[in-house]
This record gives C-alpha cells, structure tokens and sequence, in this order.
C-alpha cells in the first residue's frame, strides 16, 4: 500500500509498525463507535500517558493508505488490549470509513511513533477549560482522569447530532459539561466561552478545526497565555481531513470588557519583561560584533586573491585589519561594561523586590516554606539571572551570527560548493534523530535511575553512623543499585558511542576540508568553478558547520535562566496579607482583644478554627488547651497576625486588625515564640531591635528582667559582643529582654519556649513569669500544669471552645478538661 | 587523572593512540601547502589530493580507534570507580563527614562515574588534540617555511597563556560575583529565619536596614566585575585574530610565490582554529578538574585502622585518661577528663549544653580521635581495634534516630540480624513498642518509611533503644535516649535499662531527671572537664554546681506561669 510522504518520513525515522487485530465493535450513539483491538506486542516497552495516541494507517479503497491519530482508550496492558473511538462523520475520511466497515477479525497497522500526550502544568493550573466535540471525548475523559478532585473543570462540546449527549463522559466531583447544540457557524462554541477572570486556567481544545480556530482567537482575546492553550483540531466539516482545508474566516469581535486575567505561567515573562529591550538591543550590537570578527577572515581572502593576481600592494591591507580589530574589540568592551551595569541594575531591583514582598507576606507563610526557597530565589536562580545577562544571551547571538554570515556570503561565492558543505550536516541531523528515536525510552528511565540514585546516596550517607554500629552489611543495597546503574548506563551508551564517534567523524572540520578539496577541484577542472572563488570556503567554510552545531548547547542556560525567572516570579506572585486604607490608631495601654466568629483553614479544605468566640480582658492571662490539633497554636499566631481569618474577625479594642498598620500593630501586641530570632549584630542591637533608640540603662533594665543580665556580662565585649554564641535558653531570654523592651501590652506566648533548652528551662520560665505581669496574656500550653493560675482557661477541641473557666471550675465539671488533667496525672511522679 | 584510571596499558595505548590522531591531523593539514597551489594553478592536483585524502582516511581510522580507547576507559571508570568511592566510605571517620564534605561525597558517589565516562570521550580527547595539532603544525612548518615555523610556534606559548590568564579572569570574577551573592545572600536568609521578629520590629524592608544595606553593596560588587569581564571576555578573541594576522604577515613575508603563500595563508588558519575549540571547552574542563579533585579528595580520606586489638574482659570497659579533642584548633570541647566505667554500672553524664557530653561518646565509639589522652574500651585503645571489632562492643542510640526504609521489625532486628523472633519482640516490648504496634496499621511489618517519616519522635527513640537492646553488646552508649518520650515512657524504658543493667557498661548522656536518678555514678560535666563525680545523694549532699542544676531542674518541673512583679 502506498504511503505517501508520512510513510517515507515515518520509515526513515524508524517507527515501529505493529498489526492489530479488531476483536468488538460497538456502537455507542449511531455516530460515534467504539473499536476495541488486540495487539499482544503493542505495549512492550511504552510507558502510558493521558491522552497518548496511536497512529493508524487507514486504507481509502484506491491502494492508498492514510495516516490518522486516535485516542487511546481504556488500554489494558496486560492483555494487549485497548479501544479506539472514532467519530463517524459525513463525509467520511479513511479512517472514519474503516470504522464504519469494522468488523471482528480485521487488522490494521499502527504505530505509536512520535506520539504526544497530556503533561499535566507546572505549576498545576486553577482550573481546566475542555473545549471540543464528539471526537474530543476520548481525550478529555484521559486528562479526566488526571485531574485532582478539587481543580473545577468546565467542559464545552458542540454537539453535532442528538445522541451525542450519550457519549459517556468521565464523572469529576467538579466537572460540568455543557453540550451546545450545533448551529453550522463555528463561531457558536467560541461565543459560549464566558467573559471572566480565566487566570491560572489551562485550555485544551481539540474537535472540528474551523470552530477550534475560531475558539482558540476567542482565548487569546480572554488573556491566555500561549503555553496555556493546547490545540489541535481533529477533523474538518465537510472534507476529509489530511486534504487542503477550507480557509476559516475569524471575526474580529469586541474586546472583552472584564480585565484579562494573569497567569501564573507568565510569572517568568513578566519578571523578565523590563530586560526584553534590552536584551534585544545587546544582541544587535553583538551582532554587529560578531560580524566585526568575521570581517578579518575577509581580508585574508582579499589577501589571497592579491596574492595569486600578483598585486603589490598588500600592506595596505593591514590598515582596515588592524582598523576591523580595533573597532570590534572596542564595540565588544563597551557591550560588556553595559551589559554588567544592565546586570547590576536589574540584579538589584530583582532582589530589593524579594525583600520587600518578603516583609508584606503573612508570617505563617516563613513557617510553612523553609527558607531554602528563598535562598534559592536570592542567591541561584539570580545567579542564573546574571549569566543570563553578562554571557547567555551575547555568547548565543555570537555562535549563531558568525556561522550563519559565513554561510550567507558563501552561498553568494558558490551555491554548489555550499550545498555539498551543508551534507555533513544534513547527515548529522538524520543520525541523531535516529539515534534519540531509538533510546528515548532509555532516556525516561535514565532520570529515573538518577533520581533514584540520588535519594539513595543521601539515605546511605545519612544513616552511616547507624549502619556501621550496627553492621549493616557492607551497604549492599545502595551498592547494588550503583552496580545496576552503572550497567544500564554501559549498556546503554555503548552501542550508542560507535555511533557517536560516527558523527562525530562527519563533522569534523577535516572532512569539510576534504570535501572542499575535493568537490572543489573537480568543479574548477568542470569549468564550473572560478578556482579563486575557493578561498573563501577554504578559510571560513571549514568550521561552520561544527560552529552552527555548537550553538545549540547556549539554549541550555537560556533554558535555566527562564526557569530560575518564572521562580523568582512565583515567589513575586504569592498573596500578600492586606493592608489598611485607612489605618487606625489604638490608644492607651489596656486593651480588651476578642475574637469573634474567627474561622480558618490552611489549604481552604481542612478546617483548623470552626468559628471560634472569645474575648480577653485587660491584664488578665488566658491559657488554651486541648489535645494536640485542636488549633491552639494556629489561634494564638491569628492575634500576631501570621495570617487573617478565613471568616470572622480579631480585634484590639473594637479595631479589626487588618485595618492596623504593622507598626501600630506589633506596638500593642507581642509574641514569644518557640523559634528565637536573632540577627546578626551586637546584643545591644538585638534586644533594641524594636527601639533603635534604647539607652545601654534601658537595654540592661529589659535583660535584668529577662534574666540575661549577668550572662551578657560574661560575654568577651558585654553588650557589645557581636555574633554571640548562645545556648538555645540564652537566646530565648534575649528574646525575651527584646520583649521586655517593647513593651507590647498585650503579649502571646507558648509556654514550650523554656522546654526547649532544658538546662535553662528554669531562667526562661521565670524571666516568662516577669514579663506576663501586668499585661494581656494568651499562652498556649501544652503541659497542663503550667497554666492552672491561668484566670481563664479555653479547652479547644477539633476548632471549637469546648470548655471556658478557671482550673478549679474545670476539674469540678466532667468534660474534656478533667479527662486531660486526669490522663497527664503521672506526670506528678517524677521530678 | 590519569592515576584514577588504574589501568595503565589502557591509558597508554589511548594516548599514544591520540599522539598519532594529532601528528596525522598535522600532517593533513600541511598536506594543503603542496596541494593548493596546485588546485590553484591548475597543475597535479592527483598526488597531493591523494595524499589529503588518505590522510583524511587514516584520521578517521585512527580516530575510531582512540575514540575505542577512551570509551573502554571511560567505562572501565564507570564500572569500577563507585565501588572503590564505597570501599573507601566505609572506612573513614565518621567525623571526617563534615556538611560540607557530605555533599560532595554525594555529588561524587552519584555523578562522578558518569561524568568521568563521557568526558573521556567528549572532552579529554578533543582537548589534547587541540593541545597537540597546532605544536604540530607548527614543527611542520619550520621544515616548509622556517620564518612562518617560528612566528607559529611562538605563538602557541602565547595564545595557551592568554587562553589561561582570560580563564583566569573569568573564575576571578565568578568567585567574586559568588562571594558577593553569599554575603547579600546570608542576610536575606536570616532576614526570612527572623521575619517575625524583624517584623514586629518594624525593620523588615529594605529601607534603611541592614538587608538593604547588603544587597546595595552587592550592586556595586557587580559593578565592579567589569573590570574582570573585559579582560576575561575579549582578550582570548583579540589575542587569535592578532595571532591570525601575524602569521598571515609572515606568511607573505616569508617571501614565496603567490599560491605558495595563499596556502600557508589557509594553513595559518587551520592553525589557530584548535584553540578557539580549546577556550569552547574551557569550562567543562574546569567542571572535570572540580570532580576529579572531589574523587581524589574521598580517595585521600583518612581511613581507620587497626592493629587486630582484642577486647581484655577484665579491665573496666571504658576508661578515659586525660583526654583532650576539640572541633575546632584552640576551641578545646573536652578539656582534660578522665574517668572509669565498669562492667555492671551505669555512668551518667549531665550538664549545661555545650559542655561536651555527647562529644565523650562519640570518642568512646571512634567517630573522632582525641588530640591527647587515652580512650580506652576494654583495656586496649579504641585506636588499636579493628573498626568492625570495636562496633561489636558497642550498642548505640544516638540523638537522632536513624530508621531505615523497611519494617519496624527489621529495624529493630538491625541490632541482631540472627536473633530469633521472640528476642526482637522481647526487646522491642522492652523498649515500649508494643503499644506503638497496636496503632500501627500493619503492626510490625509496617514499612517505616524513608528516614522513619510515619512515626513521632518518640516512637523513634524507643525503635532505636530496641535496636540497642537486642544487640546485648557490653558496652551501652546513650545519647539523650530519652529526651522525646512522655514521662509514662520514660520510667519504663529506665526500668528496662535497669533490667539488664548488671550484664553490661553504660553510659548515658541525659538531663531527664528520672533517667539519671539511680545512675551508679554521676559525672558533672562543665567547660569540658568533669567538676563533680558521684552518686545523687552524695553530689546533691555537696552543694555544688550539680546540686544547684538539680533544683533548677526540679523547679522547671513544677513550674506555672503565674505573673510576678
């Protein structure tokens, strides 16, 4: 059977070909029908995706056959089984034609070549907008069953004929699918896509090619991104689909009047955005440049050509050589000063942002993201900013102009001696597409061995201690995985290196000279060939082609560069707690907080705080207990405003927080938490942290009370010594001497700060005790002993007050509180 | 990197293989000044083009071969180089794994073979050719055109010297741009460790603050990198096209007819061209110098020795002398401490944090060498005994617990792995896991999961104290084994101890009062040195510093927060 171009292609890059036989046919709706196959040899060695396809060669009747792609549907590995669904339409092309003829014991060939599938994003998207007809279905249901639960997904098919409805769709607890009837224009399904706020939404559309033009212009209008629109159309009105289409005409509509949304995928490009021109300008002016470095090769053919015609004159030409030096040398330094002071402009500004979003993020965010992320954004991923900027973008202009000049003003010299020079890569090319062809598996299984290999590298190292007390065999399964490994990389790499060597071979600049030589020489000896016009190739022509290759390896750190923006951009794009328009003021120094109604959840599923009402009284200590979970310590960060409430709200004498600066805020409340913050600087500077402006007498007054005073005095410069080594419970009552000094009137407080460092554990719990006089206390307790002078104690329980009252009033009552007294009571054996 | 490799008659046959490779590419290319002007003039091309060509083809040849060459030693490097990186992990001091050292022999153990594989081929070959030809080509040319020969083989010293001084500014300035990024880093690190704290201070931006302050600095420090990227980034060019149009000078100088000339023309240029492909390869050059010192660096390692000791019964089981170690040079952690422990006692070490508790047994159990004194276990040096023989003496449950990735069972069957059933379980229940068992959805074949992530940290204590249990050695090291159990938890697992107490030595750094109460003796450990030794009574009898610790400790206890003035 004939196969036309796909199937020279498809041959030449080695695709496998497998026979598959029809084993039931089943019509699901009048046009819609469902093939299922057997082919035992088919998933040997694949891996499946969503949505992967197979590609079939359908027979039209007259000897030829066609390519098509479908679905794969509900595959069974084991068997060697899976299913097709093809969309019977009229008029039919091959492959709907061969469905509608179907029958048990047909075969047909198919091939997975080159087939791709659905990657789910990264970052994961908000939500899904599936956009289709009958045909899309198979598909869609696959990306169906990758969604989580939670993501909404909106699907919109146009429905070409009454039972299309019955096609089954797979169920998502979010999923809502809207069939809109066909109207014969295609701008339907284009108009029934809603004007909102799609930001962070991923697009999939696929079905008749005419309405998924006019859909995909619809989403462009809407804001989405490119790398957020996946589009293909599966089949044409009214033709066979393979054949020329009828020109689709899209309307110019009304730009919509909701603000286009932002993508979380452009976080990168935005960040990068200010640089683009610039970027842009520094690779013109390379490029002239690059050219600049050329011109010398140029003057060597004049040289040449003077030299075979006899002419004097050639000093002469060392004046515009040493002139072409000289200029390319300068333009090229000026290019690299400001290119740096590019770098160091933009460098800053990148950071300065970091640090200022890293102040307006709510604190809870630092508990949950361990600071690696940050350091990562600040330290490598500006780092790969900057080579981005200083070397990336110039070297990468640099390794394509030059090769591709010379190839410009060769192929003027002589259009045969070019072509013959380009072979080497041609034949380069067909290798190596092979060659990836062949071990694209191998490459999958590569990066898993890596990763696997990794882990375990650091699951050896960190368990060496306990394995060799324990004699743990002489780590025999990370060695054995190393030996594994290093197996597959051997049997891997090894056929595949007298390949490479091959290529290698080919083009090598040797073999360009060879082929120069010899093509040239027979071309002048043909008459064809001015044998002057050899001096060019002879002095450019011999490296081109391995220049071009090497430019290919500088998209790498292009590639990284973009990755460590849309990092960076991310980290930009994090909510950020709100702030006041109008920012209150409190005034005096006793202040009642209350909670009203306060509801919260992290990650908006599991709630923590389930309408929580409680007020505190001026001067008095509130203690909350309750098993561990019950959302003690998430409703004391609330009043430090780590985050806001979900619903509810906190006040400080009648005044939301939200509506106070954080100045005014962290002026009236404090916290002392289990983690001690100390900065690089004096003592002094710590404790002053809040009041820059402290006297040494305040400073010392503060780590009297805090119970500090004598140990700074031990330090080798007192007050002054900078970076002081000091033991957890040391740090804690610095921590505490800070407090003191503020002095917040209202003060939230875990009560394991002291049980931190047990040796000091006894100096944090009284420096604790000083600091809670005379001020509004929350604590969270976790040793109920600790708080029973507490005048109120607040039993939580699964987010709820469970109970409220004094120690005394609780143990009287049957209830939580008793139950947990009673369960803790051993503790009173021991000391 | 030559050494690494082990097999000598292949590293040989690979470079003579590449010697060859170079003298035929040389002579390929001075094969042009008999051919061009021959092409050029219309004269006999045949001979000279017959001899470029087979020229051509004997590189080709000879290149497979020593492409052969070097992938059998790359893969002999890939087969054999990560066994021997284990063989010699397992024989280093622990303590010589510091952070630092722990990544980069991760980075070694994970990447080095392959690495070292394909730069063998892709990038030691094509680097020594381009070293090679052009002195070559050079040689060749003193024979043709003697002016041309000298002009060339001066110049290879020169571009070779301006290739490695602009490789030079290059790292110059990548250094300086990184310490710079470090600094401004650190503060913005620390700036996210204390953001509660800067925040409620009001100094969390970057106006006016120490952050700000850094970061501006870090500008100027890029700034200031221009001047190492000038250099660096144009010299290399400028040097070869200068070099390009010397030769071409000398080339026409060289006072020959005008084809002759074009041809030493072109082979100027085929000359200089090697070393452009050399500063291509610089940096991945430099990456391979970076991992072959990380391999070298862990082949270099210190090992530990022994000299076949044997454990003498009678001696007490641990006796140190005078010992002295310090982390740090000048910063003595264990400053002069002597004692004695003996078969059937428990000794218990208690003090402020810093001291050195924790340190003693890392020196009873070799993962340090002491700078002075003697560490004795069983009369002989630690330093005597063969590491495997040591180890066996040793039952330890250190600060962290370590769990495997497999069953509880087999992690706590670690400790022993011929002990019967009943004597995993016995210890186990000895160390309180049966309760830990029932909670547990597969009961003992539970997987514990990778670093022991399904269970608290109490439940890992007391799977690491079963572990130690179970391997009954004579020696017990306890590095604070009770610090993350309950109060219930912790009197059993004392008991537990006491249980078996009499059948072996322990030793046990702890501050939980009820773990250190019934201790045989006490050692007050302060500043390193040992201040207060004896039972509780006679210690809390004396009124000194362990007694003062002792009612610290007991307030801390019974402590509640009430507010006081």
């Amino acid at each position: 059977m004939a196969r036309g171009y796909d199937g020279a292609v498809m041959k030449v890059f080695g695709a496998q070909e497998h026979t598959v036989t029809v084993t039931a046919v089943e019509d699901v709706t009048p046009h819609y029908r469902r093939v299922t196959v057997e082919a035992p040899t088919f998933f040997d060695g694949k891996t499946l995706e969503p949505a992967c396809f197979v590609r079939l060669w359908a027979p039209d009747g007259s000897g030829r056959e066609h390519q098509r792609g479908y679905t794969v549907v509900d595959p069974d590995p084991d068997a060697g089984r899976f299913s097709l669904e093809f969309l019977l339409h009229e008029p039919a092309g091959p492959a709907s034609a061969w469905a509608r003829a179907a029958k048990p014991g047909d075969t047909i060939q198919m091939s997975w070549w080159a087939s791709p599938h659905f990657v789910t994003p990264d970052p994961a998207p908000d939500g899904y907008l599936l956009i289709g007809d009958a045909a899309s279905v198979p598909g869609i249901n696959a990306i169906l069953a990758t969604v989580p639960d939670t993501t909404p997904v909106e699907v919109l098919l146009e429905q070409f004929h009454d039972l299309d409805r019955e096609i089954p769709v797979t169920p998502h607890p979010r999923c809502t699918v809207t069939w809109l009837p066909a109207t014969g224009d295609p701008a339907t399904l284009a108009g029934a896509v809603e004007e909102r706020d799609w930001s962070n939404w991923f697009a999939w559309v696929t079905g008749e090619s005419a309405t998924a033009k006019q859909v995909r212009a619809r989403l462009k209008e809407l804001g989405f991104p490119k790398p957020d629109v996946h589009g293909r159309a599966y089949w044409s009105k009214g033709r066979a689909m393979g054949t020329d289409r009828p020109k689709a005409t899209v309307e110019r509509r009304p730009a919509p009047s909701v603000r286009a949304g932002q993508w979380r995928s452009r976080a990168g490009a935005r960040l990068l955005a200010p640089l683009r021109s610039r970027l842009i300008a520094a690779g013109l002016v390379q490029t002239l440049v690059s050219l600049l470095q050329v011109a010398p090769y140029l003057l060597l053919v004049e040289l040449c050509r003077r030299l075979l015609a006899g002419e004097g004159d050639l000093a002469r030409l060392a004046v515009p050589a040493l002139a072409l030096m000289g200029a390319g040398a300068a333009l090229a330094g000026l290019l690299v000063v400001a290119m740096h002071v590019v770098d160091a402009r933009f460098g800053h500004q990148v950071r300065t942002a970091v640090v200022d979003k890293l102040s307006r993020l709510p604190l809870g965010w630092f508990t949950t993201h361990s600071s690696g992320r940050i350091k990562r954004a600040v330290q490598d991923d500006t780092a790969d900013l900057h080579y981005l900027v200083t070397h990336a973008v110039l070297d990468l202009v640099a390794a394509l102009v030059a090769p591709l000049a010379v190839l410009a003003y060769l192929a003027t010299v002589s259009g045969w001696l070019t072509g013959i020079l380009l072979i080497p890569l041609v034949v380069f090319f067909f290798l190596t597409a092979r060659m990836l062809q062949s071990s694209s598996s191998q490459l999958a299984r590569f990066t898993t061995w890596e990763a696997r290999v990794g882990s375990e590298a650091v699951a050896y190292l960190d368990g060496l201690a306990v394995a060799r007390a324990y004699d743990a065999g002489r780590a025999g399964g990370f060695r054995a995985s190393l030996g594994e490994r290093a197996r597959f990389l051997d049997a891997w790499q090894r056929p595949l290196s007298s390949r490479k060597t091959l290529v290698d071979l080919v083009t090598r600049p040797l073999t360009s000279l060879l082929l120069i030589v010899v093509a040239g020489g027979l071309l002048t000896r043909a008459g064809v060939l001015d044998p002057l016009d050899l001096l060019p190739f002879l002095l450019l022509g011999v490296t081109f082609g391995s220049q071009l290759l090497a430019a290919a390896y500088g998209m790498g750190s292009i590639r990284d560069a973009r990755a460590a923006a849309q990092r960076i951009g991310l980290l930009l794009d994090e909510p950020e707690l709100s702030r006041p328009e109008r920012p209150a003021r409190l005034a005096g120094d006793r202040h009642t907080v209350r909670f009203e109604d306060v509801q919260f959840s992290y990650d908006g599923r599991h709630t923590v705080l389930d309408g929580v009402t409680l007020a505190l009284s001026p001067g008095t200590v509130t203690a909350l207990v309750g098993p561990s979970g019950a959302g003690k310590s998430t409703l004391a960060a609330l009043l430090a405003r780590f985050h806001d409430p979900v619903a509810g709200r906190i006040t400080v004498d009648g005044v939301d927080l939200r509506d106070l600066t954080a100045d005014e805020l962290y002026r009236t409340v404090g916290f002392v938490f289990q983690e001690t913050m100390l900065v690089r600087g004096s003592v002094h500077e710590n404790i002053a942290l809040a009041r820059p402006d402290a006297t040494r007498a305040e400073v010392e007054r503060a780590a009297r009370a805090a119970g500090i005073h004598e140990r700074i005095t031990r330090l080798p410069a007192g007050y002054d010594t900078h970076d002081a080594r000091l033991s957890g419970g040391e740090a804690q009552r610095l921590a505490i001497a800070r407090t003191f000094l503020a002095d917040p009137a209202v003060l939230v407080l875990d009560e394991a700060t002291a049980y931190a460092d047990p040796e000091s554990e006894h100096q944090v719990q009284q420096a604790l005790s000083r600091l809670a006089a005379g001020r509004t206390v929350l604590v969270i307790a976790h040793r109920l002993h600790t708080v029973t002078g507490a005048d109120a104690i607040v039993v939580l329980d699964g987010g709820r007050i469970a109970q409220q009252g004094t120690h005394s009033e609780l143990l009287a009552t049957p209830g939580l509180y008793r139950e947990l007294w009673q369960a803790a009571r051993p503790e009173q054996v021991t000391v | 990197m030559i050494d690494l490799v082990g097999d000598r008659r292949a590293a040989a046959r690979y470079l003579g293989l590449l010697a060859v490779s170079a003298v035929i590419r040389a002579g390929a290319v001075l094969s042009l000044v008999p051919l061009l002007p021959a092409l050029l003039d219309g004269g006999d091309v045949l001979g000279p083009a017959a001899l470029l060509a087979v020229l051509v083809v004997a590189g080709w040849v000879v290149d497979h071969r020593v492409a052969g060459a070097g992938f059998t030693i790359g893969f002999g490097l890939l087969n054999g180089l990560e066994g021997r990186l284990l063989d010699r992990l397992e024989r280093i001091p622990l303590g010589w794994l510091t952070d630092d050292r722990r990544a980069e022999v991760r980075q070694a153990l994970t990447s080095a073979g392959r690495e070292l594989c394909s730069a063998v081929a892709w990038l030691v070959t094509p680097a020594v050719n381009a070293l090679l030809t052009p002195a070559l080509i050079g040689l060749g040319l003193l024979l043709v055109a003697p002016p041309l020969g000298l002009v060339a083989l001066a110049a290879v010293p020169l571009l070779l010297g301006t290739l490695w001084a602009s490789m030079r500014c290059v790292k110059a300035a990548d250094a300086s741009y990184a310490a710079a990024s470090r600094e401004a880093g650190a503060r913005v690190i620390e700036l996210a460790q204390a953001q509660p704290a800067l925040r409620a201070a009001g100094r969390a931006g970057t106006d006016g603050t120490a952050v700000g302050r850094a970061l501006a600095r870090q500008r100027a420090a890029v700034l200031r990198l221009v001047g190492f990227g000038v250099p660096g980034q144009l010299m290399f060019g400028l040097a070869t096209q200068a070099a390009l149009l010397a030769l071409a000078a000398a080339a026409v100088l060289a006072d020959v007819t005008g084809p002759r000339a074009v041809a030493l023309v072109v082979v100027a240029v085929r000359f200089v061209e090697p070393f452009t492909t050399l500063a291509e390869l610089s940096p991945a050059l430099q990456n391979l110098r970076g991992t072959v010192a990380r391999v070298r660096s862990l082949l270099a390692a210190p090992t530990l020795a022994g000299t076949g000791a044997t454990p003498d019964r009678d001696a007490p089981a641990i006796e140190l002398r005078d010992v002295r170690f310090g982390y740090e040079p000048g910063v003595a952690t264990v400053d002069g401490v002597s004692f004695t422990v003996r078969h059937g006692t428990t000794t218990a070490v208690v003090g402020p944090s810093g001291a050195g508790k924790s340190t003693l047994l890392a020196l009873v159990a070799r993962f340090h060498e002491a700078d002075a004194g003697s560490v004795r276990v069983f009369g002989r040096d630690v330093r005597d005994y063969d590491p495997a023989d040591l180890m066996r003496q040793l039952g330890i449950v250190f600060q962290h617990p370590y769990l495997f990735e497999a069953s509880l069972l087999d992690n706590v069957r670690l400790g022993a792995p011929d002990a019967t059933e009943e004597e995993v379980r016995a210890a186990a229940s000895a160390a309180q896991l049966d309760e830990v068992v029932d909670r547990l959805p597969d009961g003992w074949d539970t997987r514990v999961g990778e670093r022991g992530a399904t269970l608290s940290g109490g439940e890992r204590q007391r799977v690491s104290i079963a572990r130690a249990l179970l391997k009954r050695a004579p020696i017990l090291l306890l590095d604070e084994a009770t610090a993350a159990l309950d109060n219930a938890n912790e009197q059993a697992v004392v008991r537990a101890l006491e249980a078996g107490g009499r059948d072996r030595a322990t030793l046990i750094v702890a501050h939980r009062l009820g773990t250190i109460a019934r201790a045989d003796q006490i050692l007050f450990l302060d500043g390193g040195r040992v201040t207060e030794a004896g039972t509780l009574d006679e210690l809390l009898a004396a009124g000194g510093g362990f007694a003062a610790y002792w009612r610290h400790r007991e307030q801390a206890a019974g402590w509640t927060l009430t507010p006081a003035g």
